[in-house]
């Protein structure tokens, strides 16, 4: 290879200085390099709840924990509404493509439309997102579940209590322990009692040894199976107490409950999480849309002579889209 | 084409977005956090020396980091390093090298100055993100500074920061607030070294002047454009790891938690997480990240070598395909750090095999290097020394990295001082050559003047031999089994057979740190007072050289040359002089223009700025 | 003002300027002056530091000579010097090394004449070096050059670090090579060794080679006026050739070490097998935590029951074992490790709450201690302590157990001993051994403390 070229004014390739190597400005290339940082970023959390996932030998099942829609159904209706959410999204990703292209065409009023269109979206999928982690918070799934989330006391933390405490202190912290779990309540206690002290899977194993994966105490994870339904909440020895699917309180008598292991815990933060964490992307997102948009409003990209700041914008949009995508198959499909 | 806007005191010297003020800023900070990060080690290998040296003269300024004794014998209270500061100190040493001194301060620097200079372009594609990149990493060594003085102590479970030590206050007082500030300190960290990033990436695809193809890039760029790469693709890794235990710590989640019951606190009710996880993720990066801090040393290094040398480098397209072989195996070797964790033992043997791959870009680089010093003419100018010592150092460490790379060795040397010594002589000894060679080398084009050359020769030879001094002898103690981090070794039979030799590492650890003032000293005279410069003075064949001696904003008064040859056209046969600069083109060397006549005056220009206005072909 | 700005601007020497005071316009003189004055006072400023630092580093090391060679005198200084681990565990000093100490107090004297020789070293060099730049001024001032050939000093410098390298690293392998661990204890551990010296070999030659070659290089080509370097950009063969060649080199050392690491983590014998007591007749739980070891036995049904985290209570239960499950019942608790010589040992860890590691520097091993989760590594020693003691014909030679991650303050005093004793022997001990299970849930704690 000679690294002396005499006649380089015949060069002409992309790659020979004083031309875009790639074709993009460098605001554009900018763009496309933070977007790849940002993909190992999610792909770091992704590869993080794969890693849970699949050493772990159970998982809640998201057909079950993601069964409701808001105003239409309180469950029976599984993934419906994650579908309208990814729906929304990919819809304002395509008002975003058509934006751009109207940028192209330089028809300031039909980008100003669609961004507008891009923004709604956004704004829609947020509430849509809100209002899930709401519904499931108060199911009672939540980042930072601990082991004491998931019973109200114990056969074991009795014997820590005793153990360090002394056998009388026992007996009167047991008693206030007790007192909360006594059934004199205000309804909505118990309905407070009743919701927050399921969570998903739980096995309640029989006298037989056979082992029940029960949602809701409800028929979906173990055909067949299902607990008499009563009228009060009748907590087990460890003080939970279990409702159907319907609403009613059901009787886990003669059941012994399988304390629920870590894999509740990291779906619960994992989901919070990741998705807290695309939903600032999305929150960003749509400021940054807002303030492109202005622009667009005022004009700017007229003065400017072309619209590529929308481009840009575009492309961080349709990333945010691409990565709900791996999201919601990960979390919500596998 | 001089800029005439006037420029206030700020904007000129604080928030500049000149990128050789902004390299100027990074090189201040990373020599101050260098001789931070030195004092520390100093502190730590005091104790290791004489183990519970007395330390009540430190009770004033870091007698957080003291714990007292009461000899009954005697009866005199006295001060010893606390164990777990000990740990502290190994921590923020650690920290404060690897990344602020080796990664932002090597690369930050050397690409600020060099990229735009050597490509052919008036400033970087974003000289605002550029500014904003150095304010960030200013704040993170200020908060990371900062965490050093806090009462609990700055964060204490190694620059690896493993949870769940890193994750819980309980288990050692510096996993509190302390760990906090780190974390912040490093996300913002992060944020400055991708910011850095995409400037030098956009920079070099798009903004590289007429004639100047990727295969006529020097060496220095091609290291410095793959290492923003590298950095793009792995830092956010680190940043998610990091996330993940801010979470940790702070709102309730187990990411990394599991099952733990602490002496001082009872059962922890955090289950499902695991910590091998954070290893992962953390080890995603940290391969990565060595040889974002190696390459640009390699890259200073062969520019060095050749222009010194007066040849070409040896086998230019065999160094850039090490180079990216280097950058793309990186990423795929990081188990080699997770041998002994426990992990299943087939993907071990992957990363091992995939790790002894990686050494043959590296191997293919060092016989280059000796290639090129072969029946060359060599100029021991400062920089040169440091080339050299770097070649030295890199086959020594490099070496030893085979050992640990191979799986079944790495058992009983995983965690022992032969790692030590290992990252040391490749990192600590290796790269921070490369950023002398680079300061001692391009000083002239930074400050204009030229820096003490006796000076620099009193310097190069005495750390030179202090690295050896040090970390040599660490490869037996490793080899003896004695772990690292510990803060005495007289609690174990075949620990204690070391205890002179500490002595003697300390002496020469000492040794090497105090020549690293003669630096200090030579750096800041030289930039108050030192010789002028004049516009080549090593003769070189690069584009930054071409400029005036203290280029101003836009870098060429005039239009930016254009680049006809290679950057390594040195003792080229049928060429008067020993070298051919890239910007000397057909029609000058038919006019026998005289690119060399080398004075005090430097050589004027007479190309008026053209009318075309060469901004660069961006928005 | 602005004027006196932009006329620095176009030469950019602006440090210079706004550190006040040595303005460019000055005397040269005036210049000079000032210029020997700053180095004389850094000179001394640099003295005065050094000589503090070397006070309060050999300070100590006087100390030690004076002070009273009695073996309880050492503990009690030791005892005295040593700061409070974090929760309040005894520092295990060895009787060996008091009594290296005792021999180390008479050595002691010559280590700090070491010590002095640096300093006085580095003192000599900042009197020479300061010595030089007043010379360098002088010249300036006087107008003379410098025409020292710095080439041929550097370069006759490069060969003599050469030889003075290839000689450290000569003494260092005297000196120190004994220490190094080529008799592995274990005999997985002996397979690594193989591996390690054929790894030291291949790579201590490439490194005299290679080191060689540059260092005689840069001296044999130094500045020469008359000569011109060869203009040799590439040789693809040459590139070839020693891609190749390291690759072949690095393969066959991947070859050898897959197989030596295949032979220690995987056991072979045992593939696919359950860990039943017929299979691994010897079984150990190694159980770490801030800042000591805990060692859980099967028992006579040979079965390590099951265990809980949240039972760990160190007082009554330290290892969380949950004996609920009949295989607990007969399980031992103790802190004394002991392996039978010649039979694979199963080692399983766990931690109790941060990171550990078990290392055994003696058998080659290694292996993380994580909490909650069982890690394993098996390893089948070769000699009982005492045949050990034998061979390096020291009586009170011990294995020992250190913890290798970063665990807190007491991380460097997780010290275990451990005792390799005949099979009888071993099964001897391990049948007299009192079951942790006293019948109320509770361990029995009289195995409980230190015996050695």
């Amino acid at each position: 290879m000679s690294t002396e070229i005499s006649l380089d004014q015949s060069q002409t390739g992309p790659w020979e200085g004083r031309k875009l190597a790639l074709g993009v400005t460098y605001g554009k290339m900018m763009m496309w390099f933070f977007l790849l940082s940002d993909a190992f970023t999610f792909s770091a959390f992704l590869t993080g709840y794969g890693y849970f996932r699949f050493i772990s030998t159970t998982w809640p099942n998201p057909e079950v924990v993601f069964q409701s829609v808001p105003v239409v159904a309180a469950h029976g209706a599984p993934l419906v509404f994650v579908g309208i959410m990814t729906f929304i999204l990919i819809a304002s990703s395509l008002t975003m493509v058509l934006a751009v292209e109207a940028g192209h065409r330089h028809d300031n009023n039909a980008v100003k439309k669609f961004m507008v269109y891009t923004v709604v979206g956004g704004l829609m999928f947020l509430s849509c997102q809100a209002y899930e982690w709401n519904h499931l918070i108060h199911q009672g799934l939540k980042l930072g579940l601990t082991a004491g989330d998931f019973a109200y006391e114990t056969e074991l933390a009795e014997a820590q209590h005793h153990a360090h405490h002394g056998a009388e202190a026992e007996e009167a912290h047991s008693d206030a322990h007790h007192a909360e779990a006594n059934h004199e309540l205000s309804a909505e206690a118990k309905g407070w009692i009743a919701e927050r002290r399921i969570f998903y899977p739980v096995v309640l194993t029989d006298a037989d040894g056979k082992e029940h994966e029960i949602w809701d105490a409800n028929t979906e994870g173990d055909k067949g199976f299902e607990l008499p339904v009563v009228s009060e909440p009748i907590l087990d020895k460890h003080g939970v107490a279990y409702m159907d699917r319907a609403g009613n309180y059901v009787n886990p008598e003669g059941y012994e409950v399988a304390l629920p292991s870590g894999e509740t815990t990291q779906f619960g933060n994992l989901f919070f999480f990741i998705t807290g964490f695309h939903g600032f992307h999305v929150f960003t997102g749509v400021l940054i849309l807002i303030i492109i948009m202005i622009n667009v409003f005022k004009g700017t990209y007229i003065k400017r002579g072309h619209y590529e700041m929308v481009e840009k914008v575009g492309l961080y949009w349709h990333f945010v889209d691409l990565v709900w995508v791996f999201v919601f198959t990960l979390f919500y499909l596998i | 084409m001089a800029h005439e806007h006037h420029e206030s005191f700020i904007s000129k010297y604080i928030f500049s977005q000149d990128h050789k003020m902004i390299a100027r800023q990074y090189l201040i900070t990373g020599i101050f956090m260098g001789f931070v990060g030195g004092f520390l080690s100093i502190f730590f290998r005091l104790q290791l020396g004489w183990d519970g040296i007395d330390f009540t003269w430190l009770n004033g300024l870091f007698g957080n980091y003291l714990s007292s004794n009461f000899n009954e014998a005697t009866g005199d209270v006295s001060y010893v390093l606390a164990p777990d500061k000990y740990l502290a100190l190994v921590t923020m040493h650690g920290t404060i090298l690897v990344f602020f001194v080796l990664t932002a301060g090597l690369s930050g620097t050397f690409s600020n100055l060099l990229i735009p200079l050597q490509i052919g372009a008036r400033d970087m594609a974003s000289p605002f993100l550029n500014m904003l990149s150095y304010w960030f990493f200013f704040l993170s060594t200020v908060i990371m500074l900062v965490s050093l003085f806090i009462e609990t102590g700055p964060a204490s479970a190694g620059w690896t920061i493993y949870p769940p030590l890193s994750a819980l206050p309980k288990a050692i007082p510096g996993s509190g607030l302390g760990m906090t500030l780190w974390l912040a300190s490093m996300a913002i960290f992060i944020a400055s070294s991708l910011m850095g990033a995409l400037n030098y990436i956009s920079t070099v695809l798009n903004m590289r002047t007429k004639g100047l193809s990727m295969k006529k890039l020097p060496l220095t760029i091609w290291a410095f454009f793959l290492t923003a790469i590298l950095g793009t693709l792995s830092f956010p890794v680190l940043f998610s790891a990091a996330l993940l235990l801010i979470f940790d710590r702070s709102f309730g989640t187990s990411f990394y938690l599991d099952g733990i019951y602490l002496a001082d606190g009872g059962v922890l009710d955090k289950t499902g997480g695991s910590p091998i996880l954070f290893q992962h993720l953390f080890w995603f990066l940290g391969h990565p990240e060595v040889y974002i801090i190696l390459m640009p040393a390699l890259g200073i290094t062969s520019e060095v070598i050749s222009t010194n040398a007066r040849k070409p480098i040896f086998g230019y397209k065999a160094m850039v395909i090490s180079l990216l072989g280097i950058s793309v195996l990186s990423f795929i070797v990081w188990g080699h750090h997770m041998f002994v964790t426990g992990m299943n033992p087939f993907l071990g043997s992957i990363f091992m095999i995939v790790t002894l791959i990686i050494a043959v870009p590296s191997a293919i680089k060092t016989f280059n290097y000796l290639a090129t010093l072969w029946k060359g003419n060599i100029h021991f100018t400062n920089g040169m020394m440091f080339a050299i010592g770097l070649v030295s150092l890199f086959i020594s460490g490099g070496l030893t990295g085979i050992w640990l790379g191979n799986a079944a060795i790495d058992i009983p040397l995983h965690n022992t001082y032969f790692v030590v010594a290992h990252f040391h002589i490749v990192m600590g000894a290796s790269a921070i050559f490369g950023m002398f060679s680079g300061v001692y080398h391009w000083f002239p084009k930074m400050f204009g003047r030229m820096m003490d050359k006796k000076l620099g020769y009193i310097h190069f030879w005495l750390t030179f031999i202090s690295v050896y001094l040090v970390f040599f002898p660490m490869h037996f103690i490793g080899l003896a089994g004695v772990p690292r981090r510990y803060y005495a070794f007289t609690n174990f039979d075949f620990a204690d057979d070391f205890l002179d030799l500490n002595k003697f590492i300390t002496y020469a650890a000492i040794l090497g740190f105090a020549a690293q003032f003669v630096f200090l000293y030579n750096f800041i005279k030289s930039a108050i007072s030192g010789e002028k410069a004049v516009k080549n003075p090593w003769r070189a064949n690069t584009l930054e050289w071409s400029t005036e001696v203290n280029p101003g904003h836009g870098n060429w008064v005039g239009a930016i040359p254009s680049v006809y040859r290679g950057p390594h056209e040195y003792s080229k046969p049928g060429v008067d002089r020993d070298f051919l600069p890239q910007w000397i083109s057909e029609e000058d060397l038919n006019q026998a223009v005289d690119y060399d006549s080398e004075d005090h005056d430097p050589i004027k220009r007479d190309v008026p700025s053209t009318t075309q206005n060469e901004e660069s072909v961006t928005e | 003002m602005k004027q006196h700005f932009i006329h620095n601007n176009q030469n950019g020497i602006d440090l210079h300027c706004f550190l006040g005071g040595m303005h460019k316009h000055a005397s040269k003189n005036h210049f000079m002056k000032k210029s020997i004055l700053l180095r004389i006072f850094s000179l001394f400023l640099t003295v005065f530091l050094l000589s503090n630092l070397a006070l309060a580093s050999t300070e100590h090391a006087v100390k030690e000579e004076n002070s009273d060679q009695q073996s309880e005198q050492i503990q009690s200084e030791n005892w005295a010097k040593a700061p409070n681990p974090q929760n309040l565990e005894e520092k295990k000093i060895s009787r060996y090394a008091i009594n290296k100490q005792l021999e180390q107090g008479q050595a002691n004297s010559s280590q700090s004449l070491t010590g002095y020789i640096v300093i006085i070293a580095i003192l000599v060099l900042l009197i020479f070096g300061g010595i030089g730049a007043v010379m360098k001024d002088v010249q300036k001032m006087t107008g003379q050059k410098d025409t020292t050939n710095y080439n041929k000093i550097n370069g006759g410098l490069m060969l003599g670090f050469l030889v003075l390298m290839l000689v450290g690293v000569f003494y260092e392998i005297v000196i120190h090579g004994k220490y190094v661990r080529l008799d592995s204890s274990s005999e997985h551990g002996q397979a690594i060794d193989n591996m390690l010296i054929v790894t030291l070999l291949i790579t201590g030659f490439v490194f005299l080679i290679t080191q060689i070659v540059l260092f005689i290089f840069a001296y044999k080509y130094q500045y020469n006026e008359k000569r011109k370097a060869l203009y040799y950009p590439e040789n693809d063969k040459l590139e070839i050739l020693w891609t190749v060649v390291p690759a072949i080199v690095l393969t066959a050392l991947v070859l050898f070490g897959f197989r030596t690491w295949n032979n220690t983590m995987i056991y072979h014998e045992n593939r696919g097998k359950d860990y039943t007591a017929e299979a691994y007749p010897y079984q150990v739980e190694l159980f770490a935590y801030q800042f000591g070891w805990n060692f859980r036995y099967p028992g006579p049904d040979g079965i390590l029951g099951k265990y809980d985290y949240r039972l760990i209570d160190p007082a009554t239960n330290p290892m969380g074992i949950d004996f609920s499950d009949p295989a607990s019942k007969d399980d031992i608790v103790t802190r004394d490790l002991k392996m039978p010589k010649m039979e694979l040992s199963r080692f399983v860890m766990r931690s109790r709450d941060v990171l550990h590691a078990a290392h055994f520097p003696d058998f080659n091993a290694q292996i993380y201690c994580i909490p909650n989760t069982q890690t394993e590594f098996h390893i089948k020693p070769l000699y009982t302590t005492t045949e050990k003691r034998a061979m390096e014909n020291n009586a009170d030679y011990n294995f020992e157990l250190a913890c290798n991650q970063i665990c807190g303050a007491s991380h460097f005093n997780m010290r275990q001993t451990v005792e390799v004793l005949d099979v009888d022997e071993f099964n001897k001990w391990a049948s007299s051994q009192k079951a942790a299970f006293n019948g109320t849930e509770e361990v029995d704690d009289t195995q409980l403390s230190m015996t050695e």
